[in-house]
């Protein structure tokens, strides 16, 4: 539903401007994109009485979905408690708190499973400590994938019939839920998932993942591999120099999971398969300064390397991806059909 | 001045008058006078603001008018189309965020019904005949609109003609209440406001369709009676191939269904639909809005399940045809074709023989659209 007047700060800016960024390519531009399903999941809760007078939202996030849910949650006045890690930067955590989230850092990470492993049995131990609490679970809600129909209408009502959706995958929830949705109406649309090393969530082995914003350490309920018709693993270099191509190209100053997703939809569209391709750009820059803030000819130097860097290597299974730009035809098969 | 007997007729259904053909009547001085033309109006209780130009009734020849006609003379008449189901029915939001039920209706000019009043008369009481005497909603929504509109009891007749099939989901309660409401209308000088007849079409039968909204393509809450949203005003050149998916069924009876519950991932679905639907419509894209439609009836076939759906759907596939629309309430079908040319006719053709072999032999076609090339019928 378009409108000019809106009833509160997340609703103005949980939806996508839609970009051209050249022939056939455009880019679906958030403010923050986790506030669209932060605004679903509690908005259902409330709906459904999970959410009472008293309860406590608890969550274990480092990124921009905890943004998202601090937001929501000033607007309805509900208590909110996030674990993290010391990755968290300064200027995300004063905002949190700013918001009234309560930050509760993990110190030390688990001797198996890492912070990852230490944040989630924080958690438990916060959600004995409060009976009345309510946990979103943005890898498992269904309601995150759901929350992207909006996105999918977006898309559906100003570009059409389009012919390829890319994006960065962390939760599944955004590449899932658009590309079903769009799907319902245009069943032969391809979705090119982007993920990076040191991510498992396509059978990469766990690692350090230097890029930070998309992948993920644990399999989500919500990333349905059988959607993705083509799967891409980016390097932090690539996506930190596509993200300044953006800026500097297209006045788009946008975070680095957009970068990676920019180039890969920049390089599927000059594939020349005709139609449409849509990247999904999922948060500003603002939070991630240090890209931009460069050596003086960093401009020059960026298009240079973009241009030499500007093709994937072709893998046929995710064991051969290399760690530079790769990319697989996933063909819709679940994570054990491509492994079996 | 003049002599204010209250407002038996409250002037209007919106706030204005329509200036019909004839003479205007501008100045009060004019219903001062015993002998003015217009001086029935308010012997006859129609007492009107005299600033508002009132003009000759259409159906009166003005020579009549002059001579204070009796009540029995006064008539109106009124035309109303029938539908061919819906392109699109589910829950949509609204600038709230509110799950609204709303449809979008595909406009049939096939099938219509029109309607007469009448024997006009004040009385003490409302008092409304009907012929034929079935058309009971019809006659509801005459009752409603005298008492929504007149101050005094009002004696009339009202029949109806129409050549809509009941029951098949096409409209033909609306269409009679609508070809009413114009006939009222008429027979009184009002102007004709679509969404106050959406309001009593509503009213008088819980739920109904947009076919009052004769010149937009709207999403329109069928239970609410108003416009979620104007999508466009054509839609893009095709042909539907109509037919009654079970001829010798019973019907379904509109009022009987109840509001449908969807699940999360079907209004999500609905959202996708809605914004397709809106491009399909702006840029006259027939095969998104064939999509869009079809979409929307596989959607229905979990509640109201089409006849024979599997095979009407092999045929859709095999002659080409852009999509596949169904009443939602009820058995009619379309397949849609796009374009109006020879082509489409021969698809048409091979889509009418294949209907002959699955029983189906009672079929017909109308085009959309502003693209009106020469048809043949």
């Amino acid at each position: 539903m378009r409108q000019s007047l809106y009833t509160d700060a997340v609703k103005a800016q949980y939806l996508p401007k839609i970009i051209k960024l050249g022939p056939g390519l455009y880019g679906a531009a958030f403010t923050l994109m986790k506030t669209l399903p932060a605004r679903k999941i509690l908005e259902n809760a409330v709906k459904g009485g999970m959410i009472g007078e008293r309860t406590v939202v608890v969550e274990t996030t480092s990124g921009t979905f905890g943004l998202g849910l601090a937001m929501e949650c000033a607007l309805r006045n509900i208590p909110l408690v996030l674990v993290s890690d010391p990755v968290i930067d300064d200027r995300l955590r004063n905002r949190l708190e700013d918001l009234g989230a309560q930050v509760d850092i993990v110190e030390r990470p688990a001797p198996t499973g890492g912070f990852q492993e230490a944040r989630l049995k924080r958690l438990e131990e916060i959600m004995d400590e409060l009976p009345d609490h309510f946990c979103p679970r943005q890898y498992d809600n269904p309601d995150n994938p759901h929350s992207y129909a909006e996105v999918a209408e977006l898309i559906l009502e100003n570009i059409g019939p389009i012919n390829c959706l890319v994006g960065p995958v962390g939760s599944g929830g955004s590449m899932c839920g658009t590309s079903t949705y769009i799907r319902r109406l245009l069943p032969d649309m391809k979705a090119i998932g982007v993920d990076t090393f040191g991510s498992i969530l396509f059978g990469l082995k766990p690692g350090e993942r230097q890029l930070r914003g998309l992948g993920n350490g644990i399999l989500p309920k919500n990333l349905d591999h059988r959607v993705f018709d083509e799967v891409h693993w980016v390097t932090r270099d690539l996506a930190y120099r596509s993200t300044r191509v953006l800026h500097q190209s297209h006045a788009l100053y946008m975070g680095p999971t957009s970068g990676a997703s920019y180039q890969v939809a920049q390089w599927n569209s000059d594939q020349g398969s005709g139609g449409a391709t849509v990247a999904l750009l999922p948060d500003e820059g603002y939070r991630y300064e240090n890209i931009y803030a460069d050596v003086r000819n960093a401009r020059r130097n960026t298009r240079k390397q973009a241009d030499l860097g500007s093709a994937p290597l072709k893998v046929e299974h995710p064991y051969m991806a290399a760690p530079e730009w790769s990319y697989m035809k996933w063909n819709r098969r679940s994570l054990s059909e491509v492994f079996n | 001045m003049v002599e204010r007997r209250g407002h038996a007729l409250l002037g209007n259904l919106d706030g204005h008058i329509r200036p019909l053909n004839g003479p205007m009547v501008s100045s009060a001085s004019k219903y001062d006078d015993p002998s003015s033309p217009n001086r029935y109006l308010y012997e006859s209780g129609l007492d009107m603001d005299p600033s508002i130009d009132v003009g000759t009734p259409p159906h009166l020849p003005y020579w009549e008018w002059r001579q204070e006609p009796p009540f029995g003379q006064r008539s109106g008449l009124g035309r109303a189309t029938g539908h061919h189901g819906e392109l699109i029915q589910g829950v949509f939001d609204d600038a709230y965020g509110n799950d609204i039920p709303a449809l979008v209706t595909l406009p049939c000019r096939l099938f219509a019904s029109e309607a007469w009043i009448g024997s006009i008369s004040p009385a003490k009481s409302t008092e409304v005949s009907v012929h034929p005497p079935n058309k009971v909603k019809a006659a509801k929504t005459l009752e409603n609109l005298i008492e929504r509109c007149l101050t005094t009891g009002w004696k009339m007749h009202l029949v109806i003609t129409s050549n809509i099939p009941v029951g098949r989901g096409m409209g033909s309660s609306t269409a009679d209440a609508i070809a009413t409401s114009k006939a009222f209308c008429e027979g009184f000088g009002i102007h004709y406001n679509p969404n106050i007849i959406a309001e009593v079409a509503v009213a008088s039968e819980s739920a109904s369709d947009s076919t009052m909204y004769e010149e937009a393509i709207c999403l329109f809450a069928q239970r609410q009676g108003r416009i979620l949203e104007v999508i466009g005003t054509d839609l893009p050149s095709m042909t539907i191939f109509g037919f009654d998916s079970a001829p010798d069924g019973p019907g379904v009876d509109t009022l009987s269904l109840k509001p449908q519950g969807y699940s999360e991932s079907e209004k999500a679905t609905f959202k996708a639909l809605r914004g397709a639907l809106k491009y399909a419509i702006s840029q006259g894209d027939a095969r998104l809005l064939g999509r869009v439609a079809t979409c929307s009836s596989l959607v229905n076939e979990g509640r109201n399940p089409t006849p024979q759906f599997a095979d009407i759907s092999t045929i859709k596939r095999r002659t080409g045809a852009v999509g596949l629309q169904v009443a939602h309430s009820g058995t009619v079908v379309g397949l849609m074709y796009e374009g109006q040319g020879s082509q489409t006719l021969e698809r048409i053709d091979k889509a009418k023989r294949l209907l002959n072999s699955i029983g189906v032999s009672n079929t017909w076609k109308f085009t959309t659209g502003r693209d009106m090339k020469k048809v043949e019928v």
